[in-house]
């Protein structure tokens, strides 16, 4: 299933390049939620960010031949939704983004919603900027030089705070199972 | 390497991520939209079945040379007119406009010849020649390549004559008709005008002179005073007006 994904999102780009209508369904379905997220993290109101996703869709449309296939379509999108969000907000600025209390809460079962409440977990745990850049990098998929430009720091730095939050991540994750492993959670 | 994401965090995050709830499906409909609308608007172009979109794309290229080739022609029309009014780069910068001829300093020198030694000249009735300084005659030059109107090779195109009557000494540059020497032109814009025997003047008095202004059907006059006493400056235009 986790395989699936960014090829289920490249056959709907190809789509989309081939004029489908199939393909912007396609898209819908396997990147719906994360356009969601991503346009709500922004703006931080659901009717809004429903905007921004419609917006985005005309966007990939129009610009399908800038993707370049094979390439990571996921990010692809979610610049471009993440691009529309900006331009809806009042004065331009990107607010933060690593709210996910604003984030519609998941629909199907009780493991997804416990991975929810472990994301927001790790994401308490981190500092608000190391926050952001996980967000950027496992929300958003951008890549390291991306987020370096986005945030106007050098990459060997956003490289390194990544890399020191995923570490104290993974002694969250750690300490939590020893916990759990001890009846303690 | 470096973009690498850790398994276990990845999971989880995609996991949320992508787990949120999704937008109105409606949210799609205008990509679709233009998904429609871009395979109607592709079909005859592609398939090559209507030409009028070649023929318009033609006649639009066509228009957009001719419009280019017009803008052109008209940039190369201002910039002689300009070039030639500033310069008198070559011999006869003789212009038309408006039934006149506009000549430059320069441009007079190169198409006219001076006579130095003239004598006073029909046109100024009111000097006579115990009263004239120094009298020059500017003619056409043989062979001088001037265009203007009703003028011919020889002609005198300006005369230049200082004199000196009733105590005053005067400069008087004298136009013939169809000829405007550019570096006159400030005289044909002096502000005051009168009227005295049916002949009008414009003057202004600036510094030590007194500038006047006026013309018969065949002549323009330049005429500098070098007075700015009104009796003197009456007492000249009353002595012109009475001899024209």
């Amino acid at each position: 299933m986790k395989k699936r994904e960014p090829d289920t999102t490249e056959e709907a780009l190809r789509q989309i390049a081939a004029g489908k209508e199939a393909g912007v369904d396609l898209l819908y379905e396997c990147l719906g939620s994360a356009m969601l997220a991503a346009a709500s993290a922004v703006l931080h109101d659901r009717f809004a960010a429903e905007d921004a996703v419609q917006e985005s869709f005309l966007r990939v449309v129009r610009g399908i031949r800038g993707y370049r296939p094979g390439t990571n379509g996921r990010a692809w999108v979610l610049r471009i939704v993440r691009n529309a969000a900006i331009d809806r907000l009042p004065d331009g600025r990107v607010v933060c983004t690593d709210d996910f209390s604003r984030l519609a809460p998941a629909e199907d079962g009780e493991e997804r919603a416990a991975d929810r409440l472990l994301a927001e977990s790790l994401l308490d745990s981190l500092p608000p900027e190391r926050r952001r850049l996980i967000y950027m990098k496992y929300f958003l998929d951008m890549t390291v030089r991306a987020i370096a430009a986005e945030v106007g720091k050098s990459k060997s730095f956003v490289q390194k705070e990544i890399a020191r939050a995923e570490e104290s991540m993974r002694e969250f994750l750690q300490e939590r199972g020893q916990k759990r492993d001890g009846g303690g959670y | 390497m470096k973009d690498r994401k850790e398994g276990e965090l990845e999971r989880i995050f995609r996991s949320c991520a992508d787990g949120g709830a999704k937008p109105d499906r409606r949210v799609t409909q205008q990509a679709k939209s233009e998904l429609r609308g871009r395979a109607k608007r592709a079909v005859p172009v592609a398939a090559g079945a209507d030409g009028s979109a070649v023929a318009a794309k033609r006649a639009e290229r066509r228009t957009i040379v001719i419009l280019a080739a017009a803008a052109c022609l008209l940039i190369l029309a201002v910039s002689l007119f300009l070039w030639a009014l500033h310069s008198g780069a070559r011999p006869g910068a003789l212009l038309f406009a408006d039934g006149a001829t506009y000549v430059s300093d320069e441009g007079l020198r190169q198409c006219t010849h001076e006579d130095e030694g003239a004598e006073s000249p029909a046109c100024l009735p009111w000097v006579s020649s115990e009263e004239i300084v120094c009298a020059r005659e500017f003619a056409l030059r043989t062979g001088a390549h001037v265009q203007a109107a009703d003028t011919e090779e020889a002609d005198t195109v300006l005369y230049r004559v200082e004199y000196r009557a009733d105590d005053v000494s005067a400069t008087v540059y004298i136009e013939a008709e169809n000829i405007y020497l550019l570096s006159l032109g400030r005289y044909k814009r002096l502000p005051q005008e009168q009227s005295r025997g049916g002949v009008a003047f414009r003057t202004h008095t600036e510094n030590a002179y007194t500038f006047v202004y006026f013309e018969t059907q065949q002549y323009k006059y330049n005429l500098r005073l070098e007075t700015t006493r009104e009796e003197d400056v009456d007492r000249a235009l009353a002595r012109i007006a009475e001899s024209l």
